[in-house]
């Protein structure tokens, strides 16, 4: 079974040291880049650039290891863009000179009626780009939280002020405290796991709607202890008083050193470059990118 | 425990969870004093629960039921407070760590209930200083919680309510889940925490040979109202009645009453097993 | 209380089972990934008809040898053999035929919307015959005094109802070795008895029960032997009164006395020299000494 670990994770490197500001940025830069390319040559530079990140970071591959669902999903992208490509996509004024070029036909010539259903070469690599693009975020975000101490984010979110408004510490909390438990939750997995196992369900069949019931029997469990536990937890919340009227204290502190502002500077004007030579030079794009021009 | 001075009163306290024909809690009378440790006994289901989350005010604040009668804790209504206020009066301490400990790190686990409460930062520091120190686990506190043994994690989870500073700290089977060693020593602590800090301390209990000798006081619960209540000697030295309830006494309190049935008495019914060999002895 | 029939040795046909180990490990140790070795070079044969505890502290290794007596842990050295197959090369739905395992908490298991589908789960699986499944089903759930209740959703049943459920749906395999792990923690009184009585029971109709526990009252009560586990070692594989008689591993393992056998040891100074076990050897030995 493929286990997501996206659990913070000890370590003295730079990447850990940074404020978690910088490093939530980090993510919306890549977001941003990641969006304003489509040449999968260039979204495979950014993914370079982020497994950099990852070995700065000193994160251990095995952090990594569930990703290879990620080329499943690039797989479906390059298909299905393949086929759909040119039949619902705008292309507005496309005055470069190239010719689609079809790969094979999925209805056959020798088929009666065929050939139909063209699989097209630009399709394809247009899908493999938006794979690309998913690996580059799927990539990134675990960064954020596989080096920033869950603590140091609590702190970070709850110092977050938008004029007057600031973001409830009920939603802090149940966002910081889902990592506290992905432990206790990967116990319970084991042991129901364990129980099942010694009854003779097995797991790893062939038979798919087998495979759903003995599923079941590992994730209804699961899914009850959580609840239960979670009624208990709300209980025990209170007698620590956790939503009493005053104002919360926070004894934890997080710093904004001088690398912050070196990184801070760094992100924005790799970010707007990047911009600049896709919407102004048309660098990164592919020239027969869907588009609508108002 | 030389002055007599009640610091929880129940009186005439009923209880049915909302949708309930059966009362959980049917017009239970108790008083504990300052500084006594009070050991609850009963079968499950006996309304040991019910009754804890009446004295730290999650009943009536918020579980849904019908409640008669009145808890007073240090005098004042438990209805008339709210849940944040009992839970710096009353601590609680559940019966599994892991819904208790919600923190990354057990410094802050130890800073949660008096960050809640809004105290200023140097307080807290202080706190936490105060709270490691007494349970003794200032070695832990940069850990994690999650990753602790069940015997530290329970003394953290102690550690936690004690940050809060109540006068008053129950116990929900603190050592089902523990080993020997490690019940040993949280009971241990718990011991001290009452005899040296004088808090009154109120705690349930299956395992009852290892509790019953430090007990002030019993009470045995039974289908939601107190059985029988009283000193630790004489609540088991009636072994009968408890098998009538579903339980026992501790087995040197159990042997002696079998040999009662021979017509042996014990002028101190024993409870452990050192009181054991001395009344045996005695009669050898 | 069913009486033990297993205890005689002039059972002839004990003498036959006892010559094959139904559990057999051999230099078994393991090691969890990453980790320093959890068990080491652990011999043991388990025969037919024992009641075996395995005590020990925390983290001595006790759950990881029991879960390789069902295949759940595949030895990093040395084998297991249960009923002559070999572990590492038999899958556990295979070997849960043979060794079946109640665990501590059965709201890991229940995921069943009845408690009859709960409890017929496993034999389904078996791919038992329709009456099979409905005879020993049956069976399990009346040894555990669910039969009644046997349409109910298993939520609905309390903390030590289910505790049955879960001990029926492996009883319901009618597996000749029952593995218990912990099976009295955080029970109550009456609860614990129910258990312990149907562990004798089955114990008395032929089968090997071994169980996991910190309860050394239980161990004193119910085993006929003890294997004591130290840092993933067997220091100790003898009976309950030999293991309570035996300061050294008690000292060495933390391991408390149960009661009973401490009073007993108190009593020493008074003349009477038995290691008594049960609450009613204790009476015994004390009013026979009283009368003299």
């Amino acid at each position: 079974m493929p286990t997501i670990d996206i659990q913070y994770f000890k370590e003295e490197s730079f990447v850990h040291r940074l404020h978690p500001f910088t490093k939530i940025l980090f993510e919306i830069s890549v977001l941003v880049i990641a969006a304003a390319f489509n040449e999968p040559l260039f979204l495979a530079v950014v993914i370079l650039g982020i497994i950099g990140v990852a070995v700065l970071a000193r994160i251990p591959a095995r952090k990594f290891r569930y990703m290879w669902v990620l080329a499943y999903i690039v797989l479906f992208m390059v298909i299905t863009q393949g086929v759909w490509f040119t039949s619902f996509g705008d292309f507005g004024d496309i005055t470069v000179d190239f010719e689609w070029r079809t790969l094979f036909h999925l209805w056959p010539a020798w088929a009666p009626g065929g050939p139909r259903i063209p699989v097209i070469l630009q399709g394809a690599n247009y899908g493999f780009s938006l794979g690309l693009r998913v690996v580059a975020i799927s990539l990134a975000f675990p960064i954020l939280v596989l080096t920033t101490h869950p603590s140091d984010l609590t702190r970070f979110l709850s110092q977050v002020r938008i004029a007057s408004w600031r973001i409830p510490y009920n939603f802090i909390f149940v966002f910081t405290t889902a990592f506290r438990y992905i432990p206790t939750v990967s116990r319970e997995f084991d042991q129901t796991l364990d129980a099942q196992r010694s009854r003779g369900v097995h797991f790893g069949g062939y038979n798919p709607i087998r495979q759903i019931k003995v599923l079941t029997t590992l994730f209804v469990p699961v899914l009850t202890s959580s609840l239960l536990s979670a009624h208990d937890l709300t209980l025990a919340l209170e007698t620590r008083a956790f939503g009493a009227p005053t104002e919360r204290t926070f004894i934890h502190e997080v710093h904004w050193r001088r690398a912050d502002w070196g990184v801070t500077a760094l992100l924005i004007i790799i970010a707007v470059a990047c911009l600049v030579l896709a919407n102004s030079f048309g660098y990164g794009v592919l020239p027969y990118t869907p588009q609508r021009n108002f | 425990m030389s002055a007599l001075e009640p610091v929880v009163t129940v009186e005439e306290l009923t209880f049915f969870y909302s949708g309930a024909k059966e009362p959980a809690l049917n017009n239970i009378n108790l008083t504990f004093q300052r500084g006594e440790i009070a050991l609850l006994i009963g079968a499950t289901g006996a309304g040991k629960s019910t009754l804890y989350m009446c004295l730290n005010g999650l009943i009536p604040h918020l579980v849904p039921g019908r409640v008669g009668g009145r808890v007073l804790i240090d005098g004042s209504a438990t209805s008339d407070q709210s849940i944040s206020e009992l839970a710096q009066k009353v601590g609680f301490v559940f019966q599994s760590p892991d819904v208790q400990l919600f923190s990354h790190t057990v410094r802050e686990e130890l800073a949660f209930g008096p960050e809640n409460l809004g105290l200023p930062k140097s307080e807290i520091l202080r706190r936490i200083q105060l709270a490691a120190n007494t349970i003794g686990i200032n070695q832990l506190l940069e850990r994690e919680p999650a990753y602790l043994s069940g015997g530290q994690q329970q003394s953290v989870a102690i550690g936690a309510i004690w940050a809060m500073l109540p006068e008053i700290l129950i116990l929900d089977e603190p050592t089902s889940n523990l080993d020997p060693q490690s019940s040993a020593r949280v009971l241990e602590l718990i011991r001290s925490l009452n005899k040296e800090h004088g808090k009154t301390v109120l705690i349930a209990e299956h395992k009852i040979d290892a509790a019953a000798q430090f007990a002030d006081s019993v009470l045995v619960m039974h289908e939601g109202t107190i059985a029988m209540q009283g000193e630790p000697r004489h609540i088991f030295s009636q072994a009968g009645e408890l098998h009538e309830l579903g339980l026992v006494a501790p087995a040197a309190a159990e042997v002696a009453y079998q040999l009662s049935k021979y017509g042996y008495t014990f002028d101190r019914w024993p409870l452990t097993p050192e009181d054991a060999v001395q009344a045996f002895g005695e009669l050898l | 209380m069913p009486s033990r029939h297993l205890g005689s040795f002039s059972n002839p046909l004990e003498n036959i089972l006892t010559d094959q180990a139904i559990i057999e490990t051999r230099n078994l140790s393991y090691s969890y990934p990453g980790e320093i070795s959890a068990l080491s070079g652990v011999d043991l044969d388990i025969r037919p008809g024992e009641f075996l505890a395995i005590v020990g502290s925390n983290g001595s290794g006790k759950t990881t040898l029991v879960k390789h007596f069902n295949g759940l842990l595949k030895p990093s050295q040395g084998h297991v053999r249960i009923d002559g197959l070999d572990t590492r090369s038999t899958r556990v739905s295979e070997l849960s035929r043979i060794v079946g395992f109640v665990f501590q908490n059965p709201d890991h298991q229940i995921f069943a919307y009845s408690v009859w589908e709960e409890a017929s789960f496993g034999l389904k699986l078996h791919k038992l015959s329709a009456e099979a499944v409905e005879q020993q089903t049956s069976e399990a759930l009346r040894a555990v005094s669910l039969y009644a209740l046997r349409d109910r959703h298993p939520r609905a049943l309390s903390r030590g109802q289910r505790q049955r459920l879960a001990t029926a749906s492996i009883l319901a395999l009618n597996t000749p070795v029952l593995v218990l792990d912990e099976p009295t923690t955080g029970q109550d009184f009456l609860s614990r008895r129910q258990i312990m009585e149907l562990a004798v029971e089955l114990h008395a109709a032929g089968r090997t029960v071994l169980m996991v526990t910190h309860d050394m009252a239980l161990v004193a009560e119910y085993a006929t032997r003890v294997i004591v586990m130290r840092e993933g070692a067997a220091i100790c594989d003898a009976t309950p009164k030999e293991v309570f008689e035996n300061d050294e591993v008690l000292e060495s393992t933390g391991l408390d006395l149960p009661p009973v056998a401490k009073i007993a040891r108190g009593l020493r100074a008074y003349g009477i020299s038995e290691t008594t076990l049960t609450q009613s050897e204790l009476v015994e030995t004390l009013i026979t000494a009283l009368r003299h």
